[in-house]
């Protein structure tokens, strides 16, 4: 057991990412940043058999927008989750996408079509101009993953345990054009 | 061992308190944490953390108890031993329990967990489940097989007309929404039973997919909790060229239906979920349940080593006292650790030994006092001119002191110890004083006195004994005899006697011998020649003899004066040397004596009267003439020299002679009057001599040489000591102070 708790303790960012961020598009429309982005979502059999059996997965998309400081640390200008519960319904043989944001509820009859539309980001207003100074340089960052925390208690303990529910890309940044 | 290092061993309270602080609230959380999962959830990670750092916190502090104990009990420190039995049967009384305790609250809470679930509950809900997916099967076939008439008869129709016949369509079969499409999912019209709603409710790519591959689609959607059939259904193309539509029907179920299958749907999802979850549950509770055991077993074992120490510190500082003690330290105080009955036995511990301290000190003292007294009371017996023996009711010798020692001439110190009739056996001396006082130590009698004369070494020795029993609890305990030797005082008085004597004889025999002479030559004139010639010649001798004796008995009453005449010192500083020269220059020229010197160059002067001196050398040089037999030859060896007695410095005048010497058995009584071998002679020389020294507080002695002849030793005091004679007062001082009867000695010889 006490290897175990050790295991839960060291393994806190060496999980292998079954999440991907495969494209961002950013721009400025009518001057709101927007983005478009291209995420890939593979579900780990672990997390697929508990979204079977009833239980409900959160899936969060994280956008940072920072301003650079070259002396200090930056500072943050915008910072965006999208929350996706995705939740099996049994009866009906269909997946369950809930918009936390919106409050938005589709289904699907296919586990891949959820994922998908979770996976497609369209024109997501960011921020206004209005925030943004001439002379600074900005970085923005995304990424998606799967938030352990909603879990239900008794799971959460064996998802920091086991590297299968540590589901999360890497921080993908580019620098916004202005 | 020191205190200092006894007092920083001790166990602090602040310890125990802090990591009590430390591990209550850890234990808390833990318990509520598992009590209600998903209020505090979110804390759950972290207290695991925070309980396995404690955890490792409490293995740290053990490990140090433990090294520093094994290294203790290596080092065979006090207490070591006592501390690990104490530790070990509290950490045995502590771990067995909550291990029994452990095995069976996992026992139970596996079983428990397991108890939840029920193949039977599993199997009814899917069951159920089934049932729901049957019934709605039915109604879905029902709505699929409807909606393809609906699309059979709207695909004749014009899109013109098409929107009119959907409301149509729509309100006769309850529909919610009935929308026509196309494949690509282009709104070609649509009615919706509610009019606001513009933007109908569009099928999932998927489904146009399957309608694309020619299959028709019919499903139910869970839409805001209310459950929904949609059916796609192809419309039949009246004209090949004309593009594809579809149609989409969504028809509510009834609200019965829709309550009862949403809750077999729920019912079975929370049941799947909870199965699925039981075995994470099961780790989790398990995980909690080691995690407050571990902690609870290493805060137990701490606590041992803690309560072992605290328990163990005052008899460890009780152990290392009794070595101090044992090893004769009773200064030092042990610290009060607590105020039990541990406390008590230190504090009580503490009052001994000071006692104790206060005992031996008091002991010492009384030593000290006993050896100073004893060392006092040797000085006094030292110092005293009386012999002092002290026996014990064995006829022990125990006490005896220096005067003792030279009356006796043995030291008694080498013989305390031995019974006073074994040291008769060895000094026949003493036998005589031992049979002499036997009387007195046999008797009861509590004091006595007693004269005791005795013939020693130096001659007749007279000792003047008192003795007393000594009583000590009511008890006789021995005796102490004082003696004093008398011998000289008896002398002196039996000089003084003869002084007397002479004086007396000298006076009445002086008286009427002038007048015996006198008559006798008045005889010898008036009658010798008147007297025929033989009476004449009778007269003539007899008045010769008459005279000529009277002549004699004047020269012997001259002489008798001459002894008993009271001293009438003149001193001066006299040169004992340049006065032997003068006296020797008269006797020198006679053929038959031979007078060597052998004078001491650094004689001092001394104080003396220049002649009686004189008449001393000279007496003493006539006594050796007189002591020669007629006509031989006499060779005399004179000398002076420088001596010292007890720090007084004196002149020592040595006379050698080659006659006969004196006679063994006359030797102590050689300078009392008349007492004489020699032919002629007054019988006073020789006590003149002595009366002579005494006067100057000198000492004389005669013993015979081993080559035959005598020797006469004068010592002088440098500086004058005048002895006098006793004059009456003190000699009734001395009759006082005698047993009655018993003085003068001369008396009663």
């Amino acid at each position: 057991m006490a290897a175990a708790l050790l295991a839960l303790v060291v393994s806190g960012g060496a999980a292998r990412a079954d999440f991907s961020v495969r494209s961002v598009d950013a721009d400025w429309v009518d001057n709101i940043y927007q983005i478009d982005a291209r995420l890939g979502l593979d579900l780990s059999p672990q997390a697929i058999e508990a979204l079977h059996k009833g239980v409900t997965l959160a899936i969060v998309i994280d956008i940072d927008v920072e301003r650079s400081r070259r002396y200090w640390l930056n500072e943050s200008i915008a910072s965006l989750e999208q929350r996706y519960h995705l939740s099996y319904h049994a009866l009906s043989d269909q997946y369950v996408v809930s918009y936390i944001n919106t409050g938005v509820q589709l289904n699907f009859p296919s586990l891949q079509g959820a994922l998908d539309v979770i996976g497609t980001v369209m024109d997501l207003p960011i921020f206004d101009r209005q925030l943004v100074e001439d002379d600074s340089v900005y970085r923005a960052s995304l990424r998606v993953r799967l938030d352990i925390s909603e879990l239900p208690a008794p799971l959460r303990v064996m998802a920091y345990v086991r590297p299968g529910w540590r589901l999360s890309s890497d921080w993908h940044t580019w620098t916004l054009n202005k | 061992m020191d205190f200092e290092q006894v007092k920083r061993s001790g166990p602090r309270v602040w310890h125990a308190l802090l990591l009590l602080a430390m591990l209550a609230p850890s234990l808390y959380f833990l318990h509520i944490v598992a009590q209600e999962p998903q209020r505090f959830s979110a804390l759950y990670p972290w207290l695991l953390v925070l309980a396995i750092v404690e955890s490792l916190l409490l293995l740290l502090l053990i490990s140090v108890n433990i090294w520093r104990l094994v290294r203790q009990y290596r080092s065979r420190a006090t207490g070591s031993q006592l501390s690990v039995r104490l530790i070990l049967t509290f950490v045995v009384l502590s771990v067995v329990p909550v291990s029994v305790v452990y095995y069976f609250s996992f026992d139970f809470l596996g079983r428990g967990i397991e108890n939840w679930f029920d193949v039977r509950v599993e199997n009814a809900l899917t069951s159920a489940l089934k049932l729901s997916r049957a019934a709605l099967d039915e109604r879905m076939r029902d709505q699929l097989k409807a909606t393809q008439r609906m699309a059979t008869a709207v695909s004749t129709l014009h899109p013109s007309e098409l929107a009119f016949r959907l409301d149509e369509l729509r309100e006769q079969s309850d529909a919610l929404e009935l929308t026509v499409l196309t494949y690509s999912g282009r709104i070609v019209a649509a009615s919706n039973i509610n009019p606001t709603i513009i933007v109908p409710n569009l099928p999932h790519e998927t489904i146009l997919q399957q309608l694309r591959q020619g299959r028709d689609y019919v499903g139910v959607d869970p839409i805001g909790g209310r459950l929904q059939v949609r059916t796609v259904v192809r419309i039949p193309a009246y004209d090949p060229l004309h593009e594809q539509w579809v149609m989409q029907l969504l028809a509510p179920l009834t609200e019965r239906i829709s309550e009862l299958a949403e809750e077999v749907q729920q019912g079975y999802a929370q049941y799947e979920e909870s199965s699925y979850l039981r075995e994470p549950l099961k780790f989790s509770f398990l995980l909690t349940l080691s995690l407050v055991l571990l902690l609870t077993l290493l805060g137990a074992v701490w606590a041992a080593f803690y309560s072992a120490r605290r328990l163990v510190e005052p008899i460890r500082v009780l152990a290392i006292g009794t070595r101090l003690v044992a090893s004769g330290d009773y200064g030092k105080r042990l610290p009060l650790t607590s105020n039990d009955e541990l406390g008590v036995l230190v504090q009580s511990f503490n009052d001994m030994t000071q006692r104790i301290a206060q005992a031996r000190d008091e002991a010492e003292r009384s030593q000290r006092r006993a050896e100073s007294q004893k060392t006092y009371l040797e000085a006094v017996l030292g110092r005293l001119s009386s012999g002092v023996l002290v026996l014990d009711s064995q006829r022990v010798l125990r006490t005896t002191n220096a005067a003792a020692n030279h009356i006796f001439g043995f030291d008694l110190n080498e013989l305390i110890g031995v019974s006073i009739d074994d040291v008769g056996k060895r000094y026949p001396l003493f036998n005589h004083f031992i049979i002499a006082i036997m009387p007195y130590l046999v008797s009861d009698r509590p004091e006595w006195r007693e004269e005791i004369t005795f013939f020693g070494a130096s001659g007749r020795q007279v000792l003047l004994c008192r003795g007393a029993a000594l009583v000590r609890d009511r008890s006789f305990s021995g005796h102490v005899i004082v003696f004093d030797d008398v011998t000289k005082l008896v002398q002196a008085q039996r000089d003084a006697a003869w002084g007397e004597v002479a004086r007396r004889l000298a006076h009445e025999i002086k008286n009427p011998l002038t007048p015996i002479q006198l008559s006798a030559e008045r005889l010898r004139h008036k009658f010798l020649a008147t007297m025929d010639s033989a009476d004449a010649s009778v007269l003539d001798r007899s008045t010769n003899t008459i005279v000529q004796q009277v002549e004699v008995l004047k020269e012997m009453v001259k002489a008798f004066s001459e002894y008993a005449r009271p001293p009438a010192m003149k001193l001066s500083k006299v040169d004992i040397n340049a006065l032997l020269e003068e006296v020797l220059d008269l006797y020198r020229g006679d053929p038959n004596l031979e007078i060597r010197t052998h004078l001491s160059s650094s004689l001092p002067s001394i104080e003396a009267d220049p002649g009686r001196i004189r008449q001393l050398i000279v007496n003493l040089i006539k006594n050796a003439l007189e002591a020669r037999s007629e006509a031989s030859r006499l060779d005399v060896d004179i000398f002076t020299r420088v001596a010292e007695d007890a720090g007084y410095p004196l002149v020592e005048l040595i006379l050698e002679d080659s006659g006969s010497g004196v006679p063994e058995e006359l030797i102590g009584r050689i300078f009392e009057p008349y007492v004489t071998t020699k032919p002629k002679g007054s019988g006073l020389g020789l006590p003149i001599v002595k009366k002579i020294v005494e006067e100057h507080g000198g000492a004389i002695r005669v013993e015979n040489r081993e080559q035959g002849g005598a020797r006469v030793v004068v010592r002088l005091p440098v500086e004058a000591f005048v002895a006098r004679t006793l004059d009456d007062d003190e000699r009734s001082v001395l009759d006082a102070a005698s047993p009655v009867g018993r003085y003068p000695a001369n008396e009663r010889e």
